[in-house]
């Protein structure tokens, strides 16, 4: 800006000496009339406009005795022309300004309330890993990490939430700058309020919920809870961050903003996947059952798989007690009691398996199952050949009475 | 054959009334204002404006008996309200008059001076053209210098 201002001062000066000839007097005003036009596509406050439009005045004073050659000179324009179109332009950044008056405002509060909440969150952060770090972990300490980390979460989601706000607040605004307005001003114009560091707060949120995962012990409900949170931001992001980025910053940082904020939410997608098959395992762990470790949906059945045909094949060869033990820990305490009911619909709605992944579980428990009790007749069976000794033994009761009443008659005659 | 005669002068004076060609006056030729053109690397001069353009080869073999010294070169282009171009640069040693004709410009006249022009400058003071050159100023028509 000052080397062009310098330029424009020399070419000016230059002009001076040898403002003789027509020509000279038309590249002066013109001169002159880019140097206004260039002020006018920096100005970013009120204070500004007014400068310049009595600037504009001045021009118009300075060389209003040579208007007649202008006129013809700044062919098609002419010289009232030439004005008309600078106080036109003038008039556009007014409003335009004013608006990014009102943007920046609206920002800073935002801001103010952004730092506030971070500050917040990251005590809330510390003194939920002290706690979980301390040594005496009685029902007090619980209770205080539960709330705490009750705490932490609404705070994460005010804090998205507010950082949201800006993003759709900023977002706005691109839609109102008039299409006369170029790149080239709209980066000049927006820059201070890129300096509110709003991609910054957009990868610190990302990341504070990525370590919020990591100091917390989350359950199934929670761990889907937070993945509706990441879907609902990455998508957000997803269809104003570019965009901004391309009004809000300079050409080079765009593409490694943009990419470092997108990678952050595959990571924090990742994070959660993450998450959710290493509270799945832990299930099974604190049972003593252990799985091979998996973080897929196919690594997952594949484990369980492998375990239940392991136990399946082997039954009895540890001991029947041992065998039916572990049965019931793993099929009657965990699968049916926590997996299938708390996690299966979760990892079958997030496609982290298949249904057909969900089938075959579901049949090598039913095998193992088989295995373990093997299924007996059905019941009618049962019934049927109960019911035809009773009869018989009915049948043969009522047969013998009347033998012996007539033996006792026989007797007595 | 006196009618004869007389019809023959009819058909002729007819004719020469028919042949002679209309001419629109007064017409206003003259530029406001002199533009000021580089010569590209082909030796062509284009105004955009007054959509003109020419090779100006010739002129620089005709002031510096030589064709090829026009590279970053400028000429300093007017024409006044009859219609003639008057033509020079940066150390010319005169001004050039020009007409167009048939594709071209043809050189009509060449106002010299005793010294080489080292800045000169075209305005438009009709029915002149004012040549400034320094502090000094002369005003020119396709004939030569006023009062010349």
């Amino acid at each position: 800006m000052k080397t062009l201002m310098l330029l424009l001062t020399l070419l000016f000066v230059s002009g001076l000496n040898y403002a003789q000839s027509d020509f000279e007097i038309k590249q002066n005003f013109l001169a002159k009339y880019k140097q206004i036009e260039v002020t006018i596509e920096y100005a970013d406050d009120e204070a500004k406009c007014n400068t310049i439009a009595g600037q504009i005045e001045k021009l118009k004073e300075e060389f209003a005795s040579h208007s007649s050659l202008l006129d013809n000179a700044l062919y098609p324009d002419d010289f009232n022309s030439a004005f008309v179109k600078l106080i036109k332009k003038l008039s556009i950044r007014q409003t335009d300004v004013s608006q990014i008056g009102d943007l920046k405002v609206q920002v800073g509060e935002l801001n103010d309330q952004l730092l506030k909440l971070n500050q917040e969150n990251s005590e809330l952060m510390h003194q939920v890993q002290t706690l979980r770090r301390s040594a005496t972990k009685n029902a007090k300490t619980i209770d205080s990490l539960k709330y705490l980390v009750k705490r932490l979460s609404a705070k994460l989601k005010e804090r998205d939430e507010l950082v949201m706000s800006m993003v759709d607040s900023l977002f706005e605004q691109i839609t109102y700058i008039p299409a006369s307005v170029n790149d080239y001003e709209s980066n000049g114009v927006f820059k201070k309020i890129a300096s509110t560091n709003f991609f910054e707060n957009i990868k610190r949120s990302v990341n504070d919920n990525m370590k919020f995962m990591r100091v917390t012990i989350l359950t199934a409900d929670d761990l889907n809870e937070i993945r509706g949170q990441q879907k609902e931001l990455s998508s957000r992001w997803q269809k104003v961050g570019p965009s901004l980025a391309k009004v809000y910053l300079q050409s080079k940082q765009q593409a490694t903003e943009v990419n470092q904020i997108n990678n952050l939410f595959n990571e924090w997608e990742q994070a959660i996947n993450d998450q959710i098959w290493e509270r799945v395992y832990s299930l099974f762990e604190k049972k003593n059952i252990h799985l091979l470790q998996f973080k897929s949906g196919e690594e997952f059945t594949n484990s369980i798989s492998s375990f239940v045909q392991d136990e399946i094949k082997n039954y009895g060869v540890k001991g029947i007690n041992e065998s039916d033990k572990t049965y019931t820990m793993f099929v009657d305490s965990l699968w049916f009691k926590e997996v299938e009911p708390k996690w299966l619909p979760y990892l079958l709605n997030d496609k982290m398996i298949s249904e057909a992944n969900k089938d075959s579980l579901d049949s090598r428990i039913k095998e193992w199952k088989e295995k373990v009790s093997p299924s007996q007749f059905p019941l009618w069976i049962i019934y049927v050949v109960v019911g035809i000794i009773m009869v018989t033994v009915l049948s043969i009761v009522i047969f013998r009475k009347p033998v012996k009443a007539e033996n006792d008659t026989q007797e007595a005659g | 054959m006196k009618s004869l005669m007389l019809t023959a002068a009819g058909i002729l004076l007819f004719s020469l009334f028919g042949c002679s060609s209309l001419k629109l006056t007064p017409a206003n030729f003259s530029w406001a204002i002199e533009s000021v053109l580089p010569v590209n690397q082909d030796g062509v001069v284009t105004d955009k404006r007054y959509a003109l353009s020419f090779n100006a080869k010739a002129l620089f073999f005709a002031e510096k008996g030589d064709s090829t010294v026009f590279v970053d070169e400028e000429l300093h282009i007017i024409k006044n309200e009859k219609g003639y171009y008057f033509i020079t640069s940066k150390s010319f040693s005169g001004v050039y008059v020009f007409q167009e004709s048939d594709g071209a410009l043809a050189l009509t006249n060449k106002i010299a001076f005793e010294q080489k022009l080292s800045n000169p400058a075209f305005n438009a003071r009709s029915p002149w053209i004012e040549l400034v050159e320094g502090d000094s100023k002369y005003l020119l028509d396709n004939k030569g210098l006023k009062g010349n």
